[in-house]
């Protein structure tokens, strides 16, 4: 117990001795927090939007002019028994009107004359098979059961979504990666010139018996606490920007408790990454 | 006690600083290693404490061998010794008393402990009502009679003084030298460099002499 308090108040000391470093150090440190929060809230609104397209992505199986009913159920069962269909929706002639009026409006439905639109099933994927390369074996096996007449796709939807959630991906990683650069030196930079300047006084500590965790737990602390306020202070604000854009503008997703948790979290585990860094240039310290 | 076995030690290929030095001290001894400025005084004392490592030799201190321990064990050496420099080597942000209580805390001693021992020690060298006074704002004498405070807080098997009274006058030195005496004289064991040759006629203990690299037994 004596020895937190004496680490607290060590802690406290090298805050002291340099409040405006340290200060810059939270404000530089909820800059770059801020971008990755907002780099990760894009992100996940992002995955949300591409994984909505991909589970509403439908292939149309047209029948044949000339099926009865017994041939429209000898499809709807070979489509039942394929794993990858997930679901199957029967589009009469009049639905598939009823859709088209819709879509064009009543004016240029009204020269079509008699109902020319076939009967169909909407049949929706397992988004995995949207990423394999199953996708136009499926596609071909659906083709050849008896009373299809045609299949209605975008060949390459499948193949540009996936290239776009790669995208996304690589440019989200790639940005973190940066924060967390960027954070990191930040930090080993504030250490440095907080223990630089106390390095006198360590040689001291360590003279009259302190072990090296004695002397650096300060400083690790030090780190730890700049990068969970300047975290948390991101948090925060993001949070407070993106309730009033929801309200006002666009909806969008913020982090949840347990993300925005991870979030600070993490920005600790870099605080002391930073940390450790600065103090590993003073060997034994 | 303390035992050094055929210690060699050199910071480049052509100078040896010292050559296959041997000496010991008993428990409760006190004696004065003597030579000239640059003759490796300090270089003994860095690696009795561990600051240092010899290029050949044997050093041990009550069983701990100096020269295999582990930079990350050299703590457990340094509670055992108690070192005095010539620029004290006080830490300047605090003041006489948390000067003195830092060599507690770092053990991980409690309050009170710490409390009752800082006393003590501020009373035998006189500066307690000094206590909550800063090292910027007391004499050279008084900084080092603090520093000495320091280095017996743990009650040290040995105390190492690297030309204790190198920033001090006469009368300092002797108040210093006194202490570092009387200190001895309650059982703990001190090994003085200086290169005051006139100093160190007058101490009635063993005397060392470093010359060439080589410790001698001076008369």
């Amino acid at each position: 117990m004596n020895y937190l308090w004496i680490i607290l108040k060590e802690t406290w000391r090298a805050v002291s001795f340099r409040p405006w470093s340290i200060i810059g150090s939270v404000i530089t440190v909820f800059l770059a927090a801020a971008i990755a929060g907002a780099i990760a809230v894009t992100l996940l609104n992002s995955y949300g939007v591409i994984e909505s397209i991909r589970m509403q992505t439908t292939v149309d199986v047209y029948l044949s002019p000339d099926i009865d009913s017994l041939g429209r159920e000898s499809v709807r069962q070979a489509l039942a028994s394929n794993k990858d269909i997930l679901g199957i929706a029967y589009i009469s002639k009049d639905m598939a009107m009823f859709r088209m009026r819709q879509l064009f409006g009543p004016e240029m439905i009204r020269g079509l004359g008699a109902n020319p639109l076939p009967e169909s099933y909407e049949i929706s994927l397992d988004p995995e098979i949207l990423e394999s390369n199953r996708f136009q074996e499926l596609i071909d096996s659906i083709g050849s059961i008896p009373g299809v007449d045609d299949i209605g796709y975008v060949p390459d939807a499948a193949a540009r979504l996936n290239t776009l959630f790669r995208v996304i991906n690589i440019f989200g990683l790639s940005l973190w990666f940066l924060v967390i650069i960027a954070c990191s030196y930040i930090i080993a930079s504030t250490i440095n010139v907080l223990v630089a300047r106390r390095h006198a006084t360590f040689y001291i500590m360590r003279l009259v018996g302190a072990r090296a965790i004695f002397v650096r737990t300060p400083y690790l602390l030090v780190g730890f606490m700049i990068s969970i306020i300047g975290f948390s202070m991101a948090v925060i604000m993001l949070n407070l920007g993106i309730n009033y854009f929801s309200g006002h503008i666009v909806k969008i997703d913020f982090l949840t408790t347990l993300e925005s948790i991870c979030f600070i979290g993490g920005g600790g585990v870099i605080g002391l990454f930073g940390s450790n860094l600065a103090l590993r240039k003073y060997g034994e310290l | 006690m303390l035992y050094l076995r055929n210690v060699s030690k050199s910071f480049r290929p052509d100078e040896t600083i010292l050559d296959d030095i041997t000496f010991t001290i008993d428990k409760g001894e006190m004696a004065v290693l003597t030579g000239a400025s640059g003759s490796g005084k300090s270089t003994i004392l860095k690696l009795i404490y561990g600051e240092e490592r010899p290029d050949r030799g044997e050093l041990y201190l009550d069983k701990l061998n100096i020269s295999a321990m582990k930079p990350s064990k050299i703590h457990r050496l340094r509670r055992k010794i108690g070192v005095v420099f010539q620029d004290f080597k006080l830490i300047p942000e605090r003041n006489v008393w948390d000067n003195v209580a830092l060599a507690l805390e770092v053990v991980g001693k409690s309050r009170r402990e710490i409390s009752a021992r800082v006393t003590e020690l501020l009373l035998l060298v006189g500066l307690m009502q000094r206590k909550s006074y800063y090292p910027h704002q007391l004499s050279g004498g008084e900084s080092q009679r603090v520093a000495i405070a320091r280095a017996l807080a743990n009650h040290p098997l040995l105390i190492l003084a690297d030309e204790p009274s190198g920033n001090l006058d006469k009368e300092n030195t002797a108040a210093v030298v006194g202490l570092l005496t009387q200190i001895n004289h309650q059982g703990c064991s001190v090994l003085m460099a200086t290169h005051n040759m006139e100093l160190a006629a007058k101490l009635e203990c063993r005397r060392l002499h470093l010359d060439s690299g080589k410790v001698t037994e001076a008369s």
